[in-house]
C-alpha cells in the first residue's frame, strides 16, 4: 500500500506548490510523518526483538514435556504487535501448534508455552519460530523473521523383555562351554582344587598354602559375553499390511534387549542396522562396535531413534564386516520380520563361524513354521515377538 | 491470559458505528469544501443542504447495505430496492433544497410547479443530487469493504483487499478535497470580494479528513488482521485492540503536532519547487491547447471537401423548398391564449394528486423494504402516542358506525332493539378442517412476523423465510422451524392431519409471538 501513499505525498506536494497553501503543506507533513514514523517503528521493533526457544534435546518415549518460546523487547519503545508461530511436528504436538499475537511494552518479556507428548520415536525438527510484525496502518509490509531450528531425539520405547515374550534371564549371554578351550588370564574369577592335567603355572600358591591343598586359579573363559544386535528394517522382510508397526516393534525389541544387556547383564553390546537416517534423510549403515557402559547405550538408543525403514536395505550383507571384530563365541541377535532362505543361510554361516546366534522374528507371516523347523535343525534359538504386551503368547523357546 | 476463539469474529455493531462516523466525518469534510466553493461561485444556492445531503446519502447507503445483508435480494428485487432508494433520495434532495428558505418563497415555488413541472429539476437540484448520488455510491462501496474486512481472507482472493480499496478511496477523496480547496483559494485570490474561509478553517477541514482517514485505515487494518489471525486459529492478547487504538492515537498526535510545528511555505527550496510545479502545469496546459487546436485544424481539413461539395450542391439544386415566411403577429394570436382560472385549478389538483399519490406509493414501498426504519420510527415516543391516538380514533369510529347501523336497522323494523351484536361487515369463512386451520395459523404467524420487522418476501419459500428468520432472530428459531414444518406437512403431505398438529403449531405460534415481543423489547 506504500505506493498509494507515495502518490498521495506527490499529489500533496504538487498541490501545495501549485496553490501555495500552507495548510496543504501541513497535511503533507502529517502524511509523510505517519509513514516515516510507522516505518521506523517497525524497523526498530524488529531490531529490539529477541526471541528463542527452550526445550530438552533428548527424550524418552512416552515423556510429556513443556516447551517454551520466549520473546523479549530490548528497547524502551513498545512493539505494537507480534504474530508468533512455532512449528511443531505433528507426531509430537499436543493440540495445535502455538500461534499467538501479542504486544510488548518496553523491556517486556513474554513466554509462550506448549506441551509435547513423545508418542513416537524419531528425530524431530522443532521450529523454526516465525515472528511477523508490522505497523498499525498497513503502510509497511509486515516483516517475517525465522528463528533457529532445534533437533529433538525421542528414544525408542523400552519395555521389560518379559512383555515381549523374551526370557529375562540373560538369554543372549555367550555359549556356556563346560570345558573352555582358552582362558583369559586377565579375568581372574577364583580358585578351585587341583585336577590332573592342570598346568602348574595356574597353581595359586598362597591359597594352596592357606588351605593346605593344591588350588588352581580359574579364569573367565575367552568366549566373550559380547552381543551384537542386528536389526533388519528392510520393508520387504515384514508382513504386508503391518510393516511399519512391525518394524517399530522390532526397534522396540532391539532397544529393550540393549538396555537389558547393558544395564542388567553388564555386557558389551554392539549394534548393526541399515536404513534411512531420519536426521540426514539418506541411506546409512548404523554400526556401533561392541562396547559397554551407559554412554554407549545412549549412543545406541540414539541410532535406534534415527533409523527409518526403507525398501532394499537388507542388513545381512553388512554383518560379515561387523562380526570380523567380534570375539569368538559372541552372540549375534538378529531381529527381523521373516526368516527366508537368505536369512537362514546367513544364520547357519554365523553359527559355523563360532558365534551363538539368536533369531527374533517380529510378527512373522506363515513362514514361521518353516523357519522354526530349520532353526531346530540348526540349534538356533528362535523367539517370536507379537506384541509389546502379549508376554503370555510371546516367543516359544525350543532349545 | 490469551483468548483462543476459533470462530472468526463478525463485524460488531460498535465497529459499524465507528466506521460510519469516520466515513461520515470524511464525507462532511468534502461536502464542506464543495459548499464553500459553491457559496463562492453561486451564493444563491442552498449550501446548508449541500453539506447535509452527502451525510444523509452516506447514512442511507450503510443502512441499506445492512438491510441487504440481513435479507439478501437478487435479480429484479434487488434493482427495485435500489431504484426506490434512489427515488427517495431524489425526493429528499428536492425537499431539502427548501431548507432555510422563507415560507413565502417556498409556497411561491411550489405554486409554480403545476404550471412549469421542469422547475423541479433545477440546476441546483441536479448538482446537489449528482453530488449526493456520487457520495451514495462511494459509501456503498465503503460499506461493502467494511463488510469484507470482517470476512476470512479467502473470501476475497480474486479481489483487492478491503484495506487496499479503502486506502484507494481515501486517496481519491483526498485528491478531490485538495482540488476543491485549492480551487476555492485560487478563486478567492482573484475575486474582488474577499470571501475565502480563514486559513485555520482550511487546515481544520484538511486535518479532519486525513486524521479520520488514517484512523479508519488503522481500524480496518486491525480488523483484517484479527480476522486473519482468527482464521489461522491464533491466540490473541485481550488488550491488543486497546493497545492498537492507543498507539494509533499516540502516533497521530505526535505526527500531527510535528506537522503543525514544522516550517510552512517560505523557504527558498519550496519557492523553487513551487515555480517548477507552476511551470510544469503551464507547460501541460500549453501542450493541451496546442493539441486542441491541431485537432480542430485536422477536423477542418477533413470536412473541407465535404463542405465544398455541399456548397456546390446547394447552389445548383432547383428542388430545394423555399424558406417558410416568418411568423406574423396574427398567427401568434391564433395559436395561444391564457387559459382560465378553472384550468389552473384543475391542473394544480391533478398535478398535486398525482405527485402525492406517487410520493405516498414510493414511501410506502421504501418503508416496506426498510422495516427496521419503521420499527425505529414507531419506537419514538411522539409517534407511538400518535399511533395509539389513531388506533383509538379508529376503534371509536368503528364502534360509532356499528351503533348507528344497529339503531337505523332497529328503527326501520320498528321493533325493540336486539340484544345480540350485528354480524361483521365482511364475514369470513372460519377454517374447519385441521389443514385449513394450520394454513390460517401460518398466515397469522407471517402477519405477526411482518409486524415485528421480519416480513416474508414474495420471492421467499417458507423454508427460505425460516432460514432468514434464523439469521436475523436466532432466539425465535425453534418456533419458526416448528411452524414451517407443520405448514409444509399441511401443504404437501398427502395424509390427513389431526388436532395434534394444530396443537403443535398453536404452541409454536404462542412461542413465536412471545419471543418476537421479547426481542423487540430487548
Amino acid at each position: 500500500m506504500w505506493h498509494i501513499f507515495l502518490f498521495l505525498v506527490l499529489a500533496l506536494l504538487a498541490a501545495a506548490a501549485f496553490f501555495q497553501v500552507e495548510a496543504f503543506l501541513s497535511v503533507l507533513y502529517l502524511v509523510v510523518l505517519v509513514y516515516v514514523l510507522s516505518r521506523l517503528w517497525a524497523r526498530q521493533s524488529m531490531r529490539a526483538l529477541v526471541f528463542g526457544r527452550r526445550i530438552p534435546q533428548r527424550l524418552f518415549w512416552g515423556e510429556h514435556i513443556t516447551g517454551e518460546v520466549w520473546l523479549e523487547n530490548k528497547s524502551r519503545l513498545p512493539i505494537a504487535w507480534l504474530d508468533v508461530h512455532e512449528s511443531l511436528p505433528v507426531a509430537l504436538a499436543s493440540g495445535e501448534s502455538p500461534h499467538e499475537v501479542v504486544s510488548l511494552l518496553g523491556h517486556e518479556r513474554h513466554t509462550i508455552t506448549y506441551r509435547l507428548v513423545c508418542r513416537k520415536r524419531g528425530v524431530y525438527t522443532i521450529g523454526p519460530s516465525t515472528v511477523r510484525l508490522g505497523d498499525l496502518f498497513g503502510l509497511v509490509p509486515a516483516r517475517v523473521v525465522g528463528g533457529d531450528v532445534d533437533e529433538l531425539v525421542v528414544y525408542p520405547r523400552v519395555v521389560p523383555l518379559t512383555q515381549l515374550g523374551l526370557p529375562a534371564h540373560a538369554p543372549f549371554v555367550g555359549m556356556k562351554n563346560r570345558v573352555p578351550l582358552l582362558h583369559d588370564p586377565s579375568r581372574f574369577v577364583g580358585v578351585r582344587p587341583y585336577a590332573e592335567g592342570d598346568p602348574p603355572r595356574q597353581i595359586h600358591w598362597p591359597a594352596s598354602a592357606h588351605l593346605d591343598e593344591l588350588m588352581v586359579k580359574t579364569f573367565e573363559p575367552t568366549i566373550a559375553r559380547e552381543t551384537l544386535l542386528v536389526l533388519d528394517v528392510d520393508l520387504a522382510r515384514y508382513a504386508h499390511g503391518q510393516r511399519y508397526t512391525a518394524i517399530e516393534l522390532a526397534v522396540t525389541a532391539t532397544a529393550s534387549m540393549a538396555v537389558h544387556l547393558v544395564q542388567k547383564e553388564q555386557q558389551a553390546v554392539g549394534l548393526l542396522a541399515h536404513g534411512i537416517d531420519g536426521l540426514r534423510q539418506s541411506r546409512e549403515l548404523f554400526w556401533l562396535p561392541v562396547q559397554s557402559g551407559h554412554g554407549h547405550l545412549v549412543h545406541m538408543l540414539e541410532y535406534l531413534a534415527r533409523i527409518q525403514p526403507a525398501e532394499d536395505v537388507s542388513v545381512l550383507p553388512h554383518v560379515r564386516r561387523a562380526i570380523a571384530r567380534l570375539s569368538w563365541g559372541a552372540t549375534i541377535v538378529l531381529a527381523t520380520g521373516d526368516a527366508d532362505m537368505d536369512v537362514l543361510s546367513h544364520v547357519a554361516t554365523w553359527q559355523r563361524q563360532g558365534f551363538h546366534v539368536v533369531l527374533v522374528m517380529v510378527r512373522p507371516g506363515l513362514s514361521v513354521r518353516e523357519a522354526r523347523r530349520t532353526t531346530d535343525i540348526l540349534g538356533v534359538p528362535l523367539y517370536v515377538v507379537w506384541d509389546e504386551h502379549m508376554f503370555a503368547l510371546g516367543g516359544v523357546h525350543k532349545p | 491470559m490469551m483468548t483462543r476463539d476459533h470462530t472468526p469474529p463478525e463485524t460488531t455493531f460498535g465497529q459499524w458505528v465507528f466506521r460510519s462516523i469516520a466515513l461520515a466525518g470524511m464525507t462532511a469534510c468534502i461536502a464542506l469544501a464543495v459548499a464553500l466553493l459553491v457559496r463562492q461561485i453561486q451564493p444563491s444556492w442552498n449550501t446548508l443542504f449541500l453539506i447535509m445531503a452527502p451525510l444523509i446519502a452516506t447514512a442511507e447507503a450503510i443502512f441499506s447495505h445492512h438491510i441487504l445483508r440481513l435479507r439478501p435480494q437478487r435479480g429484479s428485487d434487488y434493482w427495485r430496492f435500489r431504484l426506490i432508494e434512489l427515488l427517495v433520495l431524489f425526493v429528499i434532495v428536492r425537499l431539502g433544497l427548501f431548507l432555510g428558505d422563507a415560507p413565502n418563497h417556498m409556497l411561491h415555488e411550489l405554486a409554480q410547479w403545476p404550471r412549469q413541472p421542469l422547475r423541479i429539476l433545477s440546476v441546483e437540484m441536479f448538482v446537489t443530487f449528482m453530488f449526493t448520488l456520487i457520495t451514495w455510491l462511494f459509501a456503498l462501496d465503503a460499506a461493502r469493504d467494511f463488510e469484507r474486512a470482517g470476512m476470512p481472507p479467502d473470501h476475497y482472493q480474486d479481489e483487492s483487499s478491503p484495506l487496499h480499496s479503502i486506502a484507494m478511496r481515501f486517496f481519491w477523496g483526498g485528491l478531490v478535497l485538495l482540488f476543491l480547496l485549492g480551487a476555492l483559494l485560487a478563486d478567492a485570490r482573484t475575486s474582488p470580494i474577499p470571501t475565502s474561509p480563514p486559513a485555520w478553517g482550511i487546515l481544520a477541514i484538511l486535518m479532519t479528513y486525513f486524521v479520520f482517514g488514517l484512523i479508519l485505515l488503522a481500524e480496518v487494518h486491525f480488523a483484517t488482521q484479527v480476522h486473519m489471525w482468527a482464521h489461522e486459529r491464533a491466540q490473541m492478547m485481550p488488550t491488543l485492540s486497546l493497545r492498537w487504538a492507543l498507539y494509533t492515537a499516540l502516533l497521530l498526535t505526535i505526527a500531527g503536532a510535528f506537522a503543525l510545528l514544522l516550517p510552512p511555505i517560505g523557504t527558498n527550496a519550496f519557492r523553487a519547487l513551487s515555480d517548477m510545479v507552476t511551470f510544469a502545469v503551464e507547460l501541460v496546459w500549453l501542450g493541451y491547447t496546442i493539441l486542441f487546436y491541431i485537432t480542430l485544424l485536422l477536423l477542418f481539413l477533413i470536412t473541407l471537401p465535404f463542405a465544398w461539395l455541399m456548397s456546390r450542391f446547394a447552389e445548383s439544386s432547383p428542388l430545394l423548398p423555399e424558406a417558410p415566411p416568418p411568423p406574423t403577429a396574427f398567427s401568434i394570436q391564433q395559436s395561444g391564449g391564457t387559459p382560465g382560472t378553472w384550468f389552473d385549478i384543475l391542473r394544480a389538483v391533478m398535478f398535486w394528486g398525482i405527485l402525492l399519490y406517487a410520493l405516498s406509493t414510493l414511501f410506502r414501498a421504501y418503508l416496506a423494504d426498510h422495516p427496521e426504519a419503521v420499527g425505529a420510527i414507531r419506537a419514538l415516543h411522539p409517534i407511538a402516542w400518535l399511533r395509539r391516538l389513531w388506533h383509538w380514533l379508529r376503534r371509536a369510529a368503528s364502534t360509532l358506525q356499528d351503533e348507528t347501523r344497529r339503531l337505523v336497522a332497529s328503527a326501520r323494523m320498528k321493533s325493540p332493539l336486539p340484544n345480540h351484536p350485528l354480524p361483521p361487515r365482511h364475514p369470513q369463512r372460519r377454517p374447519r378442517t385441521p389443514r385449513e386451520r394450520i394454513f390460517a395459523l401460518y398466515h397469522h404467524a407471517l402477519r405477526t412476523g411482518a409486524e415485528h420487522g421480519v416480513p416474508r418476501l414474495p420471492t421467499q419459500t417458507p423454508h427460505e423465510y425460516a432460514h432468514a428468520v434464523r439469521h436475523q432472530r436466532p432466539s425465535v428459531t425453534p418456533a419458526i422451524e416448528t411452524i414451517t414444518q407443520v405448514f409444509e406437512q399441511a401443504r404437501y403431505a398427502p395424509y390427513p392431519l389431526d388436532e395434534t398438529d394444530v396443537a403443535r403449531i398453536e404452541a409454536a405460534l404462542h412461542a413465536w409471538e412471545a419471543n418476537l415481543q421479547r426481542t423487540d423489547e430487548a
